[in-house]
């Protein structure tokens, strides 16, 4: 079985210098929850447009002149053509700066970078998602690529988290997701008695899950670390290993070509090495405080 | 609504609860438990009251609410298929500290708690067996409430952690 005709290219950076950005422009501001939206962006230059593809799980540099540069993953559908995505948070000056403008302002882009999603390994097996909060963000490209090549893959789940019903990320895109033949389930940490749906940590939806054949399930995930750190805990209680887990790690990345050290992490760099890393792999340094 | 099922004994070995008991024990286990269903919105107990079966789910959901004033009904858990519910009725005053309402159809097997008791205080064997799987189910849902006590989802703007030389 083969992947779709994209998942088997390399990514193409924009530039042949890495250092360099080039200036997008912001199509259009998507309000997801609070101080979350997605910014579809575009390349002013179409010859640009022409060359950008990336993988599900790259990230991109985000620049604002005199702000700074934030690394953002990128969450849009990787089959689309001269457009493409980040669902940002609020969290810092960049951020702040970004969410202060407007469809049509200009920034600097770098990328893509950073390892994928191991989607070749999910080919035939079933696939588990668990996204914690705005960790959905990084997984949505895989969803599409399962969704545009789902008779490739075994059962697909993708379990949400978040803090409450109004903090689940992309609500309006669920229906066609379990359309297209994933099955979602949702819980928040909290709700009224009003929510019908879960309430409780979304490791308790891993132990609920049928897992029919254990030995032939990935589980890829995204969100806080202490949530991934129990995720897996539940996964192998379930029969998962650690090598058929894995997940998106979020560090301070400023370079995104592993000089500067800032995402350091033990032996590897997250902005180069990762972020997406096979669990057994970054496991050791996971549990160290400071790294 | 209640009724007894003879596959009793069967659905208790497929509860994770029971799960690789012997024959006997679960034959002992089954003798004081009945099947019980409760229509969607039902509530099955409410919080404060007295209860005294120990509930094993074993289709459908139950959300667990608790009373805050000025603030109504919170909603702290939903259980499903394999769950406990209800363990105040072995290991508290029988008061619930919850109230617990049907989310779909359930269906659940419920398990005298004054005879299970009675069973264990009997049979140390069985007791034992009991009391540790209840012991994994309580501190399986402690690591869960931690986990949400941390609120990992919130809004916090992330700050650059200090080396432990700069803390020194």
């Amino acid at each position: 079985m083969n992947l779709s005709p994209l998942m088997t290219h390399a990514h193409a950076a924009v530039a042949d210098n890495p250092w360099l950005s080039q200036t997008v422009r912001i199509e259009s501001i998507t309000a997801e929850i609070p101080e979350v939206a997605t910014y579809e962006l575009a390349f002013v230059d179409p010859v640009l447009a022409a060359r950008y593809r990336f993988l599900p799980g790259q990230f991109n540099m985000l620049y604002l002149p005199g702000v700074g540069e934030v690394a953002i993953s990128i969450s849009a559908n990787p089959n689309s053509r001269e457009r493409w995505a980040h669902t940002i948070r609020v969290a810092g000056t960049v951020t702040q700066s970004l969410s202060r403008l407007q469809p049509g302002a200009t920034l600097g882009l770098r990328g893509p970078y950073g390892n994928p999603w191991p989607l070749a390994d999910c080919l035939g097996k079933d696939v588990i998602l668990v996204a914690g909060g705005i960790g959905l963000a990084p997984l949505r490209p895989v969803i599409y690529e399962l969704l545009a090549n789902r008779a490739k893959y075994g059962n697909v789940t993708l379990l949400l988290g978040a803090r409450t019903p109004e903090g689940l990320l992309y609500p309006g895109e669920y229906t066609d997701w379990q359309a297209g033949g994933i099955e979602i389930e949702s819980t928040v940490d909290r709700a009224s008695s009003e929510w019908t749906g879960n309430v409780g940590v979304v490791t308790l939806l891993i132990d609920r899950l049928p897992l029919p054949r254990p030995d032939q399930t990935v589980l890829l995930m995204c969100g806080p670390e202490v949530m991934m750190h129990f995720t897996v805990k539940s996964a192998r209680k379930r029969g998962l290993a650690d090598k058929q887990i894995w997940l998106s790690s979020e560090r301070n990345m400023q370079c995104a070509v592993g000089l500067c050290g800032h995402c350091q992490l033990g032996p590897t760099f997250v902005c180069k090495d990762g972020p997406v890393f096979r669990y057994d792999h970054i496991a050791p340094f996971l549990k160290v405080e400071g790294l | 609504m209640s009724s007894t099922d003879p596959s009793l004994a069967e659905e208790l070995c497929n509860l994770q609860f029971a799960s690789g008991w012997s024959d006997g024990v679960v034959t002992e286990l089954a003798a004081i438990s009945k099947y019980v269903e409760f229509a969607a919105g039902t509530i099955i107990f409410t919080q404060g009251a007295e209860n005294h079966d120990l509930f094993l789910l074993s289709a459908g959901r139950v959300g667990l609410d608790m009373y805050v004033p000025a603030r109504g009904a919170v909603r702290i858990l939903t259980l499903s298929r394999g769950e406990l519910l209800a363990w105040s009725a072995l290991v508290g005053d029988g008061h619930m500290t919850a109230t617990a309402t049907a989310l779909e159809p359930v269906r659940a097997i419920a398990i005298d708690g004054a005879r299970l008791l009675d069973l264990c205080d009997r049979r140390h064997d069985i007791g034992y067996r009991v009391m540790k799987r209840l012991a994994w189910a309580l501190s399986h849902r402690l690591v869960a409430t931690r986990l949400q006590l941390l609120d990992l989802y919130s809004h916090t703007t992330p700050h650059v952690l200090q080396s432990p030389v700069e803390r020194r």
